[in-house]
């Protein structure tokens, strides 16, 4: 075992915590130095606030002797291939088999795009050090499931406890399971929390993850442009957020050029939207600590490091509690307003992902999840809920998210 | 749930076997750190050492008759000390530390799943060196299962094998003398390598607490949950790799062999002495002297999970290869009571001890 570099933590932060305004300079960026003088000039008192004097760039870049730091190509290109999939969930006339999508999935490879970035969506999807075992064999049933049961009936008309089309009041049609599940919804919708939220909030934001053995924040021999783990494990949670841009296709969007930009399928689509209804200036927050936390990183404050950690878990994980009540709640009101089932079809089914992703967040745990989703399932499906079963779901959700 | 450190108090008492030697190097909040490294020496490292070297010669002893004249009979009974030696083992392998981690001790005795082509091909050429690491999937317990239950597919023919070729025999003999040799090294040299451990009181990188912690995390973490449930049932693959479990030759053993393993990993965190119900100074102690871990009952969660963790692996088939078959997700559940055990261990317990994990994951990107 690699112990000779260790440090233990302990020892380290006595010293980040009782380094002044002067000394702090030292382990600042050229760039933000003068952020740092504006805050000492407009005569705030600025080594005694709980940041310590360390001052988050404008946006969130960083860079070592004039040369970016920022790394998270990883999570950009499976946030790309996750987009991929999901389209693939959603083909008809045998475009793709199950076990090409499976292959997609799991091993990153047989896209129409060449990816050459080595990754792949399934291993990282439920697989922090928190998340259940159990949850992985989903994602790869749900795939199966959908070009055995639901594909093949692509165009037949879906009823009770048979899969094919349904077609909703307002003329839009989709394609569901004998229960009602839309596929690609459960799909995208459950990856957001098992992929984005987990890796993010339960692997690279934990202490453990970014502390490592006590050598991840070495500067030492760092070149122009090089970062230490610890940035790169920083770097790799906001990628989860903010990785997406379809610039490999022609595009131009990019969920890094803003706070909420909401391209793609995952998760920056939702922030944009609770940022613009739900709860306005959560994008703010959450884009605010990721850049403290990772000057944090660079200043080498690892207690201030941890404080934005929390406040980035915290508020990805009501992003996930808002959304499953919101679609809980939409179906509700769309079924006591005497709407056909099949009006609720669509939007339950994204439901039916964020109450699958909420076992990543701090509010719910497996198997607590497992039993709402199956409550949703019982039976009939989604032809036979009742709006007060999703209401009361939903008051479960509110209350324990605190919402 | 994410939160992984307890939030609320235990309501019960929770017993603390005061370290009963004042004298002894007390350092880092007072606990007695040097009765905690000399009941693991004395009481669990060395006896469990000694019983495993015997377990291993009551198996040489058969194997030796057996190769002297193959009959099934001898070869049951063959099987039989190679399974108690086998779940005696799976109280060594976590002490990967002096010697035992120098020579890669647990690398000579329990790399799974065995080659059989590289097996095969040794006895076929007859000039091998088990002690090289080349042979590292070719020799030790799970080279012995696939000789011993593998090798033909009925009983009869397996005796076949041994009576037609007498270089099946001779391997045979040279895996249990290989395992003999490197056992007995790590005894002889644990006679003086004990007192520089207990000496070391520090909690540095380097010492004795610390190893012993993180090989113990270690252990738990890879060779424990990863290899016995994690890989066969394909955690860390697309799908499940039944052939992977350990025993696979013999496969009714696997769940006897993890409830082994888990067992073990329970004494060890108890202090229990070895093959005793007597309990000595232990990291659960430890814990317990910390007002912070005492408080939030850490102590007690670990050895509710541990109860949690058994019964699951209760559950499941004797053989594990059936079980991945008919039932997978009762497999994951039992990784999954056991990866919590995991979480407590790597995350609340080293906190509490101030300890730096020593290893990292590298599943970066």
């Amino acid at each position: 075992m690699n112990s000779q570099l260790y440090i233990p933590i302990l020892l380290i932060l006595p010293f980040f915590l009782l380094t002044s305004c002067d000394t702090d300079d030292d382990h600042i960026d050229d760039d933000h130095t003068h952020h740092h003088d504006e805050c000492c000039a407009t005569g705030s008192d600025c080594c005694n606030t709980n940041n310590n004097n360390v001052v988050a760039p404008e946006t969130y870049v960083f860079e070592r002797n004039g040369e970016s730091t920022v790394s998270y190509g990883g999570q950009t290109c499976r946030l790309q291939m996750a987009k991929d999939i999901y389209d693939a969930l959603n083909s008809s006339n045998n475009e793709f088999s199950a076990d090409q999508v499976l292959t997609m999935f799991n091993d990153g490879i047989g896209f129409a795009y060449a990816y050459d970035c080595g990754k792949n969506v399934g291993g990282k999807t439920a697989a922090s050090p928190s998340a259940s075992s159990t949850v992985k064999p989903l994602f790869d049933q749900m795939i199966t499931e959908y070009f055995e049961v639901v594909e093949p009936n692509f165009t037949n008309n879906a009823s009770i406890g048979i899969p094919g089309q349904i077609t909703t009041s307002g003329g839009n049609t989709y394609q569901v399971n004998g229960q009602g599940l839309e596929i690609d919804q459960a799909f995208i919708k459950g990856l957001i929390g098992a992929m984005c939220v987990d890796q993010m909030t339960n692997n690279y934001l934990t202490s453990t993850k970014l502390d490592g053995d006590g050598t991840t924040n070495e500067t030492a021999n760092l070149g122009t442009g090089e970062y230490t783990d610890m940035e790169h494990y920083w770097d790799e949670g906001y990628g989860y957020l903010y990785g997406y841009n379809d610039t490999h296709l022609g595009g131009s969007s990019d969920n890094a050029t803003g706070v909420a930009v909401g391209s793609g399928v995952l998760l920056n689509k939702y922030l944009k939207k609770i940022n613009e209804s739900n709860e306005p200036g959560i994008a703010d927050i959450i884009y605010d600590a990721f850049k403290l936390g990772r000057a944090a990183i660079v200043a080498g404050n690892y207690t201030l490091r941890d404080e934005q950690a929390q406040i980035i878990t915290s508020n990805v994980h009501k992003l996930i509690a808002y959304k499953a009540v919101d679609y809980l709640r939409g179906g509700a009101t769309t079924i006591a307003a005497g709407s056909p089932m099949e009006d609720t079809f669509h939007g339950l089914s994204e439901g039916y992902g964020f109450v699958l992703s909420l076992q990543f967040t701090n509010y719910f745990s497996n198997s607590e999840v497992n039993s709402m989703l199956d409550q949703l399932m019982e039976g009939d499906g989604f032809w036979d809920i009742t709006a007060d079963e999703l209401n009361s779901m939903a008051d479960q959700i509110e209350s324990v998210a605190g919402l | 749930m994410k939160k992984i450190i307890p939030i609320f108090l235990a309501c019960f008492l929770i017993f603390s076997c005061e370290p009963d030697d004042n004298n002894n190097d007390v350092i880092n909040n007072g606990f007695d750190r040097q009765a905690l490294l000399v009941n693991w020496a004395d009481n669990i490292i060395e006896p469990a050492y000694n019983d495993f070297y015997n377990n291993l010669e009551i198996l040489n002893n058969s194997i030796l008759e057996f190769v002297a004249e193959p009959n099934e009979i001898q070869l049951n009974i063959v099987s039989d000390n190679w399974l108690d030696a086998y779940k005696k083992w799976q109280y060594l392998e976590m002490f990967d530390i002096g010697l035992a981690e120098a020579i890669n001790f647990k690398g000579k005795i329990n790399i799974y799943p065995t080659d059989t082509d590289v097996i095969l091909s040794n006895i076929s050429v007859g000039n091998y060196d088990l002690n090289n690491n080349n042979n590292f999937d070719a020799r030790g317990f799970p080279a012995m299962d696939y000789m011993i239950h593998g090798i033909a597919d009925t009983q009869d023919a397996i005796l076949s094998v041994y009576l037609n070729d007498t270089n099946f025999g001779q391997y045979l003999e040279a895996l249990i003398n290989n395992m003999l040799y490197n056992t007995n090294l790590i005894i002889e040299n644990w006679q003086t390598y004990r007192f520089e451990f207990v000496e070391s009181t520090g909690n540095t990188a380097t010492s004795s607490i610390n190893k012993v912690i993180n090989d113990f995390i270690f252990y738990f973490e890879k060779g424990l949950r990863a290899n016995k449930i994690g890989i066969p049932a394909g955690v860390f693959s697309n799908y499940p790799l039944p052939q992977n479990v350990e025993a696979y030759f013999n496969q009714n053993v696997s769940k006897e062999l993890t409830l082994e393993a888990l067992e073990a990993t329970k004494c060890f965190f108890i202090g229990r002495h070895y093959n005793s119900f007597i309990e000595g100074v232990s990291m659960r102690d430890y814990l317990n002297y910390l007002p912070a871990s005492l408080e939030s009952g850490l102590s007690e969660e670990i050895l509710s999970q541990f109860e949690e963790a058994k019964n699951q692996i209760n559950a499941l088939d004797d053989n594990f290869v059936n079980q991945i078959a008919s039932n997978n997700s009762q497999m994951l559940d039992a990784y999954d009571a056991v990866q919590a055990l995991v979480v407590y261990f790597k995350v609340d317990m080293l906190q509490s001890l101030s300890i730096s994990v020593d290893y990292i994951d590298a599943d970066g990107d």
